[in-house]
């Protein structure tokens, strides 16, 4: 298991330094810098411009601004955002929580209502399960998400007048369960984006194991259909749930960023947006760091959770 | 093909996909609309009415011209996009799944890296880096998508090698070359025809993405993404859904349409492919 967690971990360092340099270049090919999009008063000089250049660093040949910045990060520094004039760090520290809040949320629910729906539907082919999971996992990639958004703010945000459409807090309201109607929303786009996948997993991963032996085994020793199912299905057929999740993880970051976006939810996510329009490397650059480390954690953490669930991952 | 036709919703989404071709490449000539010109006499955002059949936007532009031109671009991305994922993902997957060793740790590893980054932040950070163009869109979602293509690619490569007939190939003394060509390519061939159908719905729903994001097709050129762009105004969201409402519809449709295609030449050619 030390090994194996080892080995991951080293992966997930070269990934993320791929992912980096390969953003980082691509980044600084846009055209169109910083200073541009910024403006001016129309008035500087070339030399005004040359020097702003220069504080910035866009002088520099590429490789060189790549190795400053790779080289600031694992000093912990993620510099100063062109946009905001502070830290990198700051900014994204501010928008770093709602999108956890968000996304922790709304991938809990899509597991919650997931797994229990893919699990009867193996269960019950052809029943009523069975229909709701295979809709579901037509419209899990047949809606595109901001659609989703859209269509969940006109029909529950406008039209039953159920909850708050954007933002995080009505204004001069701090409160619990201000928080919550206005993340209910959001965080339910993420659990119907999310869940189509999660059900048809589950729905394909039971029907592989209900056809065990060992289930029959189970059922001959008089455990009950409950116990058989739950505790000699569902445990096995957890690991390839798992795997699901883990590749689907980042397309839900890139989900929740679109409807960060859509429902003015503070996250990182519609920051990245925001800078990527302003040219703003080092923020952008921040907020990839931030993205791939959460979802390479989050695989990590998974990971474990697999080697706990299959000790044949264990002891490999 | 007589077991694609015997599929029911494998034969109503190709004729939903051909009704729709036909009609966003032939109305709006045989009609005269025009997309891009404002009528400001009808009025910017005005409701559905005998002259503007869908009302029109934000620009007093006709919608219903804009629609199907933007029909026109999101067909046109759905089916050239897919062609360039196989054009660099079939390669990639069968060097792979062949030559196993350095090339697979590479390319496999390259996959791994691309699938760790939310591929519409990649996909828009690359548009910026080009500039928005169609061709602009269809190459970089093209491109996005050799990760999935290869890795299909490279599973049945795998089980193939495996089959006694590549062996009974080396044996004859077979080049690489051929055996790939002549061995390999067929059984990988159905898993790819039915992935270009599969990859044509997603492509659609990254190209509405992008352009609903700005960072796809500009306006005035029409596109599904962008008369959506029109509803990050919560008044036209909530009060004109006309505006919204078709094209979202019409997004939706065609995706499902695209997957039933799939799922039926999937059914067609070989019922037991896990895709």
């Amino acid at each position: 298991m030390a090994r194996y967690l080892y080995e991951r971990v080293l992966s997930a360092l070269l990934t993320m330094f791929f992912i980096t340099a390969i953003l980082y270049v691509l980044l600084a090919s846009i055209q169109g810098s910083a200073l541009d999009v910024m403006g001016g008063s129309g008035g500087e000089t070339a030399a005004e411009y040359e020097s702003a250049r220069q504080a910035l660093g866009l002088d520099l040949p590429l490789w060189l601004r790549y190795a400053h910045w790779l080289r600031d990060v694992l000093r912990g520094d993620l510099g100063m955002s062109y946009r905001y004039g502070i830290p990198v760090a700051e900014v994204i520290g501010q928008r770093f929580w709602p999108s956890v809040l968000l996304i922790g949320t709304g991938v809990s629910f899509a597991v919650l209502l997931g797994v229990p729906v893919g699990l009867l539907a193996a269960y019950r082919p052809r029943s009523v399960w069975d229909r709701l999971s295979s809709f579901f996992a037509l419209t899990g990639f047949a809606v595109p998400r901001f659609i989703t958004c859209i269509a969940f703010i006109y029909i529950f945000s406008f039209k039953l007048r159920l909850v708050p459409a954007t933002g995080m807090h009505s204004s001069g309201v701090v409160s619990f369960g201000d928080l919550v109607s206005h993340l209910i929303l959001p965080a339910s786009t993420i659990t119907f984006g999310a869940v189509g996948y999660l059900i048809q997993q589950t729905r394909s991963a039971c029907l592989d194991v209900f056809h065990e032996d060992y289930l029959k085994t189970a059922r001959a020793k008089g455990l009950s259909e409950l116990e058989v199912v739950l505790k000699h299905g569902l445990r096995t057929a957890l690991a390839p749930i798992l795997t699901q999740l883990m590749v689907e993880m980042p397309e839900i970051v890139g989900f929740a960023a679109i409807a960060e976006k859509i429902f003015g939810w503070p996250g990182i996510g519609s920051l990245m947006i925001e800078a990527i329009r302003n040219r703003d490397i080092p923020l952008t650059m921040g907020v990839t760091l931030v993205i791939a480390t959460l979802v390479l954690c989050v695989n990590i953490l998974l990971d474990i959770a697999y080697g706990l669930l299959d000790p044949r991952v264990r002891y490999r | 093909m007589k077991k694609f036709r015997k599929s029911r919703s494998g034969m109503i989404g190709l004729c939903f996909l051909i009704v729709e071709a036909l009609s966003v490449a032939l109305l709006p000539a045989i009609f005269h609309m025009d997309p891009v010109s404002s009528d400001v006499q009808a009025g910017f955002l005005a409701a559905p009415s005998a002259a503007h059949l869908l009302g029109t936007d934000g620009a007093a532009r006709d919608l219903l011209a804009r629609t199907l031109c933007g029909g026109r671009v999101s067909l046109l991305v759905g089916v050239a996009a897919p062609f360039i994922s196989v054009t660099l993902g079939l390669p990639l997957g069968l060097a792979a799944g062949y030559y196993r060793g350095p090339a697979e740790t590479i390319i496999m590893r390259a996959c791994d890296v691309f699938m760790s980054f939310p591929s519409i932040l990649l996909s828009l950070i690359l548009v910026s880096v080009i500039g928005p163009s169609l061709g602009a869109l269809i190459g970089v979602i093209g491109v996005m998508g050799w990760t999935s293509v290869a890795k299909l690619v490279y599973a049945s490569v795998l089980s193939i090698r495996e089959k006694e007939y590549i062996d009974s190939a080396v044996s004859i003394g077979r080049t690489d070359f051929e055996i790939l060509r002549r061995e390999i390519l067929p059984g990988v061939s159905s898993p790819v025809l039915v992935a270009l159908s599969l990859r044509a719905g997603s492509a659609i729903l990254q190209e509405s993405g992008l352009s609903f994001l700005g960072a796809g097709i500009r306006p005035p050129q029409a596109s599904w993404g962008g008369i959506i762009y029109a509803a990050q105004d919560l008044s036209v969201l909530t009060r004109m859904p006309w505006v919204w409402a078709p094209s979202g519809i019409l997004i939706v449709l065609t995706i499902v349409a695209f997957h039933f295609v799939g799922e039926g030449l999937r059914d067609a050619l070989d019922p037991k492919m896990k895709l």
